[in-house]
């Protein structure tokens, strides 16, 4: 298609935080039963702007749809809501949500380069017959195409000359002021695509363009739909052939030459640099004093709503990922430097003073470029009330979702591989939780209105998501009878309520007998707990019959950096998560009870725990065998805890957690609680050990 | 005129030729072990170290040595006189190879040159010799020894 990378990416972003505001507006109106004329300006607003920037990307069904629902939209905005009958708002919602999972669905398809859906007749034809109801419904007989489709450009009046002037170069004064079709989308990007075609007409060197970052700074497109988008020349002869590049480009509205004037440089000057303050967002730097008074005022309400709007900027995450791996690298090379066994003996006061300096502040720098990849769980969590609305309707059953600590932040892989299991305990819990009549919750004196809250809060080192739901619960007796039916239970044995409730956890473990459209496909938890245990998290399960059921993840807080404790076996380093230990103690082996089938085992308090010795699990050829001379670390994660015997402590330190190479993973050492590995101060790889997969492996 | 012209061709004709020779031969990375020669293509080499230290991760296959941290990144190491059957002799070098993106190191005995060989000296194995491994072997031009060619993707295609 030739176009960049770039584009791509800005028009999918775009897209989805368009998406997404579109499914937010729509669940609300729904609640109020109608559309508020704003809410009709915004979707009139959106769908145009996704007209616009799907043309321009040539996404011919995204441009269709989009067009169809912005002629209906017009209509409804002339008429206002209040002229579409009660009985057709509920069908308008649904039709709306459609379009936005058709959006969704096609945007997926770009995602994944597929080809895009060519017979959209049908769905095409749905809106065409809704439009005509709406419209026949209200008598009028005005065409809605016409009117959307006519720009308003009478509105945007072109600035006077002597603002025109303000822009204007004494090196290069032949400008061009060029104004792209109202509501375009990514004028940044479409100036820079006009650039590119001048290029090829007009020499690099002998003109330049004004906002000069256009292609880097998404925040100049607001620039340039309230001032235009400058173009400067050497001569008149180069703007001459400029403008025949700029007239066969497309979107733009119209073009305006102007020619420089001297004496006012420093005002355009003075501007330029306003418009870069507003970029950089940063209030009160702004050079207010020295802005001349002609400045635009079209610009200075351009800074206001920057600053407002555009405090957040979008930075693809493998950059993230850079910086943390090269801060990652600071940290470890700054405990090398100020650690090195060189200064063994020295006395550097100057030295040790600037050393911890260094230390402090590469703490810091390490915790702001950790708190970089933080984002608020709320953009997860919003998209369950979609879910719960539409199972609402289909299942025809009526729960209010209820959002607790939405600004809770989460590491964005976190908030990813949380995504998943979050939407399938929610459907979990409207399709099995949530009674089906109301009734039946009346007689167990509930409201009748079925209540799922999704809470997210924080504690120390984990962020905990808890998914409430108040229907029936989990009914021991049935998911038992299921359990055994599956061969996952035998049966005659005595299950404790906990043990019923981890059934439910189990691969191949479904409570509805017949396959619904929403859960029950047998992939659920299992599913569930595999994606949270793969980014170090568990699942828990509590539930009282007739009362509802609660599901809890547990995810640690980050991941990349965590405090680890370095032990030795053998030759071999290995790394024990510090979250999972419980305590370090030294035991003599009179204190071991050997069990007939040689597993060893531990009295800690007043309970047993068994002993696993990592050099035997491991294989490993040196170490010590006695318990006099090693030691012993209680581990514990989740549910499973025992004692891990290892050869002795080398220290406790902050590691940074790497994986291992692909190559290695491919033998499934997973399996055997080897989860990655960190790079220790001297440059020697210490391994990294998940207590869970050991226990399992073990077992 | 007509000379210069007939020496500008002339030296096109050497230029075209030099090309077809490039693109004919490619350079050969050759080591040792025990007294066989193996090759393996420079397009794949990104660097020698002859002091290695490995660390060792349990669980996986003997021949796999274990990982080495070079500059911040953790990169496998496959002793590969261990993957042919045979065990290692001596202080071993590693030979750390960029194949299809994948970065992944090789013990071997020693290094021994670079050579050039030219598509057309490669032979096939015979049937009866092959090794999953190994692609072709030739003469090394100009002596008598002779070299195995490795198949560069097939060592990280062995685990999977």
């Amino acid at each position: 298609m030739g176009m960049g990378n770039d584009m791509m990416d800005a028009y999918l972003f775009e897209m989805h935080s368009m998406l997404e505001q579109l499914d937010d507006l729509i669940l609300q109106s729904e609640q109020a039963k109608t559309f508020s004329q704003e809410a009709v300006n915004e979707i009139f607003r959106i769908m145009h702007t996704i007209k616009g920037s799907s043309a321009m990307m040539e996404f011919n069904s995204l441009m269709t749809i989009a067009h169809r629902i912005e002629d209906m939209f017009f209509v409804i905005r002339e008429k206002t809501m209040d002229a579409i009958p009660d009985e057709l708002k509920p069908n308008l919602f649904d039709l709306i949500f459609e379009s936005i999972d058709f959006f969704r669905a096609e945007i997926e398809k770009i995602e994944n380069d597929q080809p895009l859906s060519n017979d959209i007749d049908t769905f095409l034809n749905k809106i065409n017959t809704f439009a005509n109801k709406i419209s026949g419904e209200g008598g009028g007989d005005d065409s809605p195409a016409q009117g959307a489709a006519a720009p308003e450009a009478a509105s945007a009046s072109a600035p006077a000359s002597g603002e025109l002037m303000a822009y204007g170069s004494a090196s290069f004064p032949y400008g061009l002021q060029v104004f792209f079709d109202e509501g375009a989308g990514m004028e940044n990007l479409r100036a820079m695509m006009l650039v590119n075609s001048v290029k090829e007409v007009v020499d690099e060197n002998a003109f330049d363009f004004l906002p000069p970052d256009v292609q880097l700074n998404p925040e100049t497109a607001t620039f340039i739909v309230d001032n235009g988008f400058f173009l400067r020349f050497k001569t008149e002869g180069d703007r001459g052939n400029a403008e025949g590049a700029v007239r066969e480009t497309g979107s733009v509205r119209e073009f305006l030459p102007f020619d420089f004037a001297p004496g006012i440089e420093a005002q355009a000057a003075a501007s330029t640099e306003t418009v870069q303050a507003a970029q950089t967002a940063s209030t009160g730097s702004a050079p207010a004093a020295e802005a001349p008074q002609q400045q635009s005022a079209a610009a200075q309400t351009a800074a206001k709503q920057q600053h407002a709007k555009e405090s957040l900027i979008s930075v693809s995450l493998s950059k993230l990922d850079t910086l943390m791996a090269v801060v990652s690298e600071i940290v470890i090379t700054e405990a090398q430097v100020t650690a090195s066994p060189d200064l063994k003996g020295l006395k550097l006061d100057n030295f040790t003073k600037a050393a911890r300096q260094l230390r402090s502040l590469t703490d810091q720098l390490q915790d702001v470029a950790m708190s970089l990849r933080m984002v608020p769980v709320s953009g997860t969590f919003q998209k369950m009330k979609r879910i719960v609305r539409d199972m609402s309707k289909k299942l025809d059953r009526e729960a209010n979702l209820i959002l607790e600590g939405e600004d809770t932040e989460v590491d964005k892989t976190i908030v990813d591989s949380i995504s998943d299991p979050i939407m399938h305990i929610v459907r979990n819990s409207m399709d099995h939780g949530i009674e089906e009549n109301k009734s039946e919750r009346i007689a167990a004196g509930k409201d009748p209105v079925g209540q799922i809250i999704l809470a997210a809060r924080q504690t120390g080192s984990e962020v905990i998501i808890e998914i409430i739901d108040d229907g029936r619960g989990v009914n021991d007796e049935a998911v038992l009878n299921k359990a055994i039916r599956q061969g996952l239970a035998q049966p005659g044995v005595d299950y404790s309520h906990k043990d019923i409730l981890n059934f439910l956890l189990m691969p191949g473990f479904s409570t509805n007998t017949e396959v619904t459209e929403y859960s029950g496909r047998g992939v659920g938890m299992d599913v569930v707990k595999s994606n949270v245990e793969s980014c170090g998290g568990t699942v828990t399960i509590s539930s009282e019959l007739g009362k509802g059921m609660t599901t809890t993840l547990k995810i640690p807080l980050t991941m990349a950096i965590m405090d680890g404790m370095e032990v030795s076996v053998g030759e071999s380093i290995f790394t024990v998560p510090i979250a999972n230990i419980r305590q370090i103690f030294k035991a003599s082996d009179m204190h071991i009870i050997q069990d007939e089938t040689h597993g060893e085992m531990i009295k800690i308090v007043d309970n047993f725990y068994s002993i696993i010795r990592a050099k035997e699990f491991y294989s490993i050829a040196e170490g010590v065998d006695s318990f006099n001379d090693g030691v012993l670390l209680w581990v514990e994660s989740g549910d499973n805890s025992f004692c891990l015997f290892v050869d002795q402590l080398i220290g406790e330190q902050q590691v940074v957690v790497k994986p291992l190479p692909e190559y290695v993973n491919n033998f499934g050492i997973k399996n055997s609680g080897i989860s990655g590995c960190t790079i220790l101060g001297d440059g020697s790889i210490s391994i990294i050990l998940d207590v869970a997969n050991i226990y399992t492996a073990q077992n | 005129m007509s000379e210069e012209m007939l020496f500008q061709k002339d030296d096109l004709e050497h230029a075209l030729s030099d090309n077809v020779r490039e693109s004919d031969e490619s350079k050969y990375l050759i080591f040792r072990y025990s007294d066989i020669l193996y090759a393996m293509s420079t397009d794949v080499v990104v660097e020698i170290f002859t002091h290695v230290d490995v660390t060792r991760i349990p669980m996986v296959p003997d021949y796999i040595a274990g990982v080495i941290n070079l500059r911040g990144a953790v990169v496998p190491i496959i002793d590969f006189r261990l993957m042919l059957g045979r065990y290692p002799e001596g202080e071993p070098c590693a030979i750390i190879l960029d194949i299809n993106g994948v970065t992944i190191g090789i013990l071997v005995d020693t290094v021994d040159r670079m050579v050039d060989i030219s598509k057309s000296a490669i032979l096939p194995v015979p049937p009866q010799n092959e090794h999953p491994m190994v692609n072709g072997m030739c003469t090394i031009p100009g002596g008598t020894s002779t070299v195995m060619l490795l198949d560069a993707p097939a060592l990280i295609h062995m685990s999977e």
